[in-house]
């Protein structure tokens, strides 16, 4: 992680606050401070327990240097560790307790997209980044820091303007590689607006630049931060938004805060509008009333483009009928705004404007848990939450607070839109224990903390927290960090996938919460291919269709993920981001093979083994079934092969290639086949044909003649089952030579010639050489299926089939021919076997009739028939 | 915007335009009579065409888009459209031409794998139907015919590889040990179904097999 701004002086502190999000594990971390002039100091590693937290002081690393921590420096820091993902919320504190001041600045993820895993399309570099600025009093002055984390020099421009985007000053620096110029914008001193903007515009990318601020005047001790935000260089479609600012305070200060007597507070709330079109923002006031939460929703805001504005928060409480509250209350604004359009700062300050509880605008949207990176109740502290349940029903969550030894947690119901606050100091002082009988000893000062459902961690819940860690002595409040929980890493089990066309592969998208906590996200996700005729997925499922490669996606949409950066202001919606993606590269290989159309016993026969896709790199083995043998290739290869086998005994082969299981499964995938036969001679086949009795007992296609036509019968017969009609049968048969042969074999069938008539009239004409080869479902291609082996069949009825009782005609005069070929084509019949049908029909309310009105009609034999309607 | 916590769930729905496929092949232009049938999927994918079947009630405007699809899955041999098959059991496909003008087309007599094209789909899947088309044999709301059907491609598949008696022979298991009394009903008339698609070769075993002979 990187950023920050760090700032040491004779009166200023500066300090690295590391929370570790892990709760499984230990994890090191090696601090790295870059000074304004690009020089780097590494700093002694430190290691953070589970869920624990760390405080570097950086100007005693200074030292350690031999820097002197007195000199005026500044920088920023890095934090490196090995993890997979970043496992620390972490901030950089700067504390100058002779003036009162205090600022904090929040660390971001080291990669320009923290959210790798996130479903979502890439983004355009961007080259602005937009801030804002008010001051509540006469004496407030600003600073910019600009940190450049690249390895090329920055040419920067800040332009400052009033709340009408009229120019006050533009401020122009280059910033060294990984140095950092600070700018004073002394010039909202004299500035007669209260409230503006700031662009700031570089060479380089916003991806490099890290920018923080601040307001302050010393002579009061007044800080507070200046937010700023990256709108997309892309204008995002508007959409709804809800945002709210907890723990806003009004009137007299709560006395259990301890604050000097008299001391009042007054909320400020100010907006900015950084995009070009205006936006429409509705708040809503929302208090404690005993036990219930009020409500009053207000006029809605106008904000035109680059329009800041400083709201009058006294008076909205007065138009919400709270003239004269005192105590805590909530606002919430809501917008069809598109993201990163708004920039919002929110607190509540003293009559003096010494002390500034700065609160951070929150977005309302569901969530998992939520991280609070520190608490203190040491030196004067005390850690003030503040927790708003915006559902219009009750939760139940639990606040778990981590320590050095242990951890205790504290149920927190809250009901429908119900806010409450209280202060750490308050759970240690009253030793309550909780559902495990822990407590927190008195001796415990620090830690880090989590709200979350009452189930687990990763029930989703909608909640809103805030925090603040105030010294009433130092006169400081410093605004904690918050997190949000989520998958940390997700990734697609297998990431590999081998499958061959028609082979199955399960992969699972599993999420891994930044706790160290593992979520099967398989069902819930939406599954993709990215290439759907090579690979098919469903529930994670994936088949392989052809071969090629395909990357197979799984996405849950409502899955949190973990972001730190709601902590740093680079938060365009102000929520939890949601959608967890992850995907696994799949290849589908294939090995196509030539024809063998035989191999004779002792021989050997080749065969090119096509490999898909060319590129593939896994090593394909070939094995045959035992009727044969592989002569070639020895061992395994990886692209097209010729390949050599040999026949050993009389039957059928297989042969196979195989790739092993990516996943390291025993049996290797199989991603191609031929089947072929090894014979003692080339076969051949003698073609005849039975025209009368009924179907050979040995064919096996004989069922499926008998349910289309209703009988075994062949000749002339009126069909009766799914075809109907008057039909010629007949069964070709092959005689195969030698009878051993064990491969297929296909009686084709072919149309010579041929005519259709209703009654005299021609109705068409089949072109000569229609395939009219029987489905499969007619034939019997194996001839060790027959008894006794070595014929193979086919089955068929033509003839006509009158649509309709009409008192019409039907003819048809075909003729046909017959052959035996291989299944790759080679034919073994040595001649044709020719033969002809010719057959009229008609339909009668009793049926089909064969019509006899042409001699020599409804016959079939071998040979040829005239195709005139009257064989004439 | 506040409001009820609710997982949202989108729906993700898929469109295929049909046109009304009126172009009829002519006698003898080629084997595959589903030429012409359907402009819109004649080129579409087996994802497609299995989100297409799952999608579509079959009616009179689109029975040769679905007939079509179906045919390009089973010639596909594509395990993905099982189930849409599986539904479309008893859909029988519109006639072809030729078929109206009362005579035959090429490629044989057409059997019940022919006018009901899932019949013949799954039948080209083979074994990995198998667990499907048990569950449709057994299922109440499977259509008689589509029990029919379905009876056909078990058949049908095992004639292919392991014998007409073993297929006879494993619904008779399954009507055995199921405890449901209305699935043993269906079973057993799908046993006696099955008896119709035996061989003349494998009669006798095929009965052995019915009465619950050992496999």
């Amino acid at each position: 992680m990187i950023g920050g701004l760090w700032m040491t002086g004779a009166n200023l502190n500066s300090s690295i606050y590391l929370r570790n999000n892990v709760e499984t594990d230990p994890v090191t971390v090696t601090p790295v401070l870059y000074l304004s002039n690009g020089t780097s100091y590494t700093l002694p590693n430190v290691t953070l327990q589970p869920a624990g937290t760390a405080i570097i002081d950086i100007n005693q690393g200074l030292l350690l240097q031999g820097i002197s921590p007195l000199a005026p420096l500044s920088g920023y820091a890095e934090i490196r560790y090995i993890w997979p993902w970043d496992p620390f919320c972490a901030t950089i504190r700067n504390v100058d307790v002779a003036h009162s001041l205090i600022f904090t600045y929040a660390m971001r993820p080291s990669t320009p997209t923290p959210l790798l895993m996130q479903h979502m399309p890439p983004t355009a570099q961007t080259k602005t980044i937009a801030g804002m600025w008010w001051k509540q009093e006469s004496n407030i002055t600003g600073f910019v820091a600009l940190a450049n984390i690249s390895s090329q020099a920055a040419n920067v421009t800040v332009q400052v303007t009033d709340n009408q985007a009229n120019t006050l000053a533009l401020h122009t620096a280059t910033v060294s590689p990984h140095g950092m110029k600070f700018l004073d914008l002394t010039e909202l001193q004299s500035a007669a607006a209260t409230q503006g903007g700031i662009v700031i515009t570089t060479d380089g990318t916003t991806d490099t630049l890290i920018v923080n601020g601040g307001l302050e005047d010393l002579s009061r001790g007044y800080s507070a931060i200046l937010p700023f935000v990256t709108p997309p260089a892309q204008p995002l479609p508007p959409s709804p938004v809800s945002i709210a600012e907890l723990g806003l305070m009004a009137g007299a200060a709560d006395p259990m805060m301890l604050f000097p007597a008299a001391t009042t507070f007054t909320p400020y709330s100010v907006l900015r509008n950084v995009s070009t079109a205006p936006v429409s923002v509705t708040p809503t006031i929302w208090w404690m009333q005993g036990a219930a939460a009020q409500s009053a929703h207000l006029p809605a805001i106008q904000l035109l483009p680059q329009q800041t504005q400083s709201l009058d928060v006294l008076s909205m409480l007065s138009s919400a009928g709270l003239k004269t509250y005192n105590g805590n209350f909530n606002i919430t604004f809501d917008a069809q705004a598109a993201p990163g359009s708004l920039l919002l700062a929110a607190g509540s300050v003293d009559q003096t404007y010494t002390y500034v509880f700065e609160v951070t605008p929150r977005g309302v949207a569901e969530s998992v848990s939520k991280s609070l990176q520190y608490w203190s109740t040491g030196n004067g502290d005390d850690t003030m939450v503040t927790v708003w349940n915006p559902a219009d029903e009750a939760q139940n969550f639990v606040f778990k607070l981590f320590f050095s030894g242990g951890h205790y947690t504290l149920p927190l119901p809250l009901g429908p839109r119900a806010t409450r606050t209280f202060n750490i100091s308050e759970i240690i002082q009253n030793q309550v224990p909780d559902a495990e009988g822990n407590t927190i000893p008195a001796s415990v000062h620090e830690g880090g903390a989590k709200i979350a459902g009452s189930l687990d961690d990763t029930q989703h819940i909608l909640v809103a927290i805030d925090a603040g860690t105030y010294n009433v002595r130092k006169a400081t409040c410093g605004e904690v960090c918050v997190n949000c929980d989520g998958v940390s890493e997700a990734m697609a089990v297998a990431p590999q996938i081998t499958v061959g066309v028609g082979g199955q592969d399960q992969v699972k998208l599993i999420g891994t919460y930044g706790s160290g906590v593992q979520v099967d996200l398989t069902s819930n996700s939406t599954w993709t291919s990215s290439a759907p005729n090579v690979a098919t997925v469903n529930s994670g499922l994936v088949t392989g269709v052809s071969a090629g490669s395909a990357s197979i996606g799984g996405y849950d949409p409502f899955e949190a993920i973990q972001a730190g950066y709601i902590c740093y202001g680079e938060n365009t919606q102000f929520t939890c981001p949601e959608g967890v993606q992850a995907t696994s590269e799949g290849s589908i290989l294939s090995v196509t093979f030539s024809d063998i159309p035989y191999v004779l016993v002792g021989q050997t026969a080749n065969t090119n083994a096509t490999v898909e896709p060319t590129n593939n790199a896994t090593p394909i083995s070939l094995n045959v079934t035992s009727a044969a043998a592989v002569v070639s290739p020895t061992g395994t290869f990886t692209t097209n092969t010729g390949v050599t086998v040999k026949g050993l005994t009389v039957g059928g082969a297989t042969l196979t290639a195989t790739v092993p299981d990516p996943e390291g499964g025993p049996s290797p995938i199989a991603i191609g086949n031929i089947s072929f036969a090894v014979t003692s001679a080339a076969p051949t086949a003698t073609v005849t044909q039975r025209t009368s009795g009924t179907v050979s007992s040995d064919d096996i296609a004989s069922s499926n003649y008998k349910t289309t036509v209703g009988t075994t019968n062949l000749g002339l017969i009126i069909g009766s089952g799914t075809s109907t009609g008057c039909f010629v049968g007949f069964e070709t048969i092959g005689s195969i030579t030698p009878s051993t042969y064990a491969g297929n074999v296909t009686l084709h069938r072919t149309i010579a010639s041929g005519a259709t008539y209703t009654n005299s009239t021609s109705t068409g004409s089949p072109p000569p050489g229609t395939d009219d080869t029987s489905d499969p479902h007619l034939r019997a291609d194996n001839p060790q299926s027959s008894n006794p082996v070595g014929k193979v069949y086919d089955l068929d009825a033509t003839g006509p089939q009158p649509p309709k009782v009409d008192g019409n005609t039907y003819r048809i005069r075909t003729n046909f021919y017959a052959y035996a070929a291989l299944p790759g084509g080679t034919i073994i019949s040595s001649q044709n076997y020719s033969f002809y049908v010719r057959a009229s029909c008609t339909k009668t309310a009793s049926g089909y009739q064969f019509v006899n009105d042409v001699p020599g009609d409804n016959q079939i034999g071998a040979g040829t028939t005239k195709t005139t309607w009257n064989l004439q | 915007m506040i409001g009820r916590i609710a997982n949202m769930k989108k729906h993700f729905i898929f469109t295929v335009s049909l046109c009304l496929a009126s172009a009829f092949p002519i006698l003898g232009q080629g084997h595959d009579r589903f030429e012409g049938w359907c402009d819109s999927l004649q080129d579409a994918s087996p994802p497609d065409l299995v989100q297409f079947l799952n999608a579509v009630t079959p009616d009179e405007t689109n029975s040769h888009c679905v007939a079509l699809a179906i045919h390009k899955l089973g010639t596909a041999r594509y395990e993905a459209a099982i189930a849409p098959l599986l539904r479309l059991l008893d859909f029988r496909r519109p006639p072809t031409s030729q078929e109206k003008a009362g005579f035959p087309d090429p490629g044989g007599i057409k059997g019940v794998w022919d006018l009901y094209p899932s019949v013949g789909a799954l039948d080209l899947i083979g074994k990995k139907a198998l667990p499907g088309v048990l569950s449709a044999i057994e299922a109440d709301s499977t259509s008689s015919l589509a029990r029919e059907n379905a009876v056909a491609v078990w058949m049908e598949i095992y004639r292919q590889r392991d014998g007409q008696p073993k297929a006879v022979g494993l619904l008779k298991q399954e009507e055995i040990k199921t405890k449901d009394e209305a699935i043993k009903q269906r079973l057993r008339g799908a046993v006696r179904s099955a008896l119709t698609h035996c061989n003349p070769s494998e009669e006798t075993a095929c009965r052995q097999a019915a009465d619950g002979a050992a496999l």
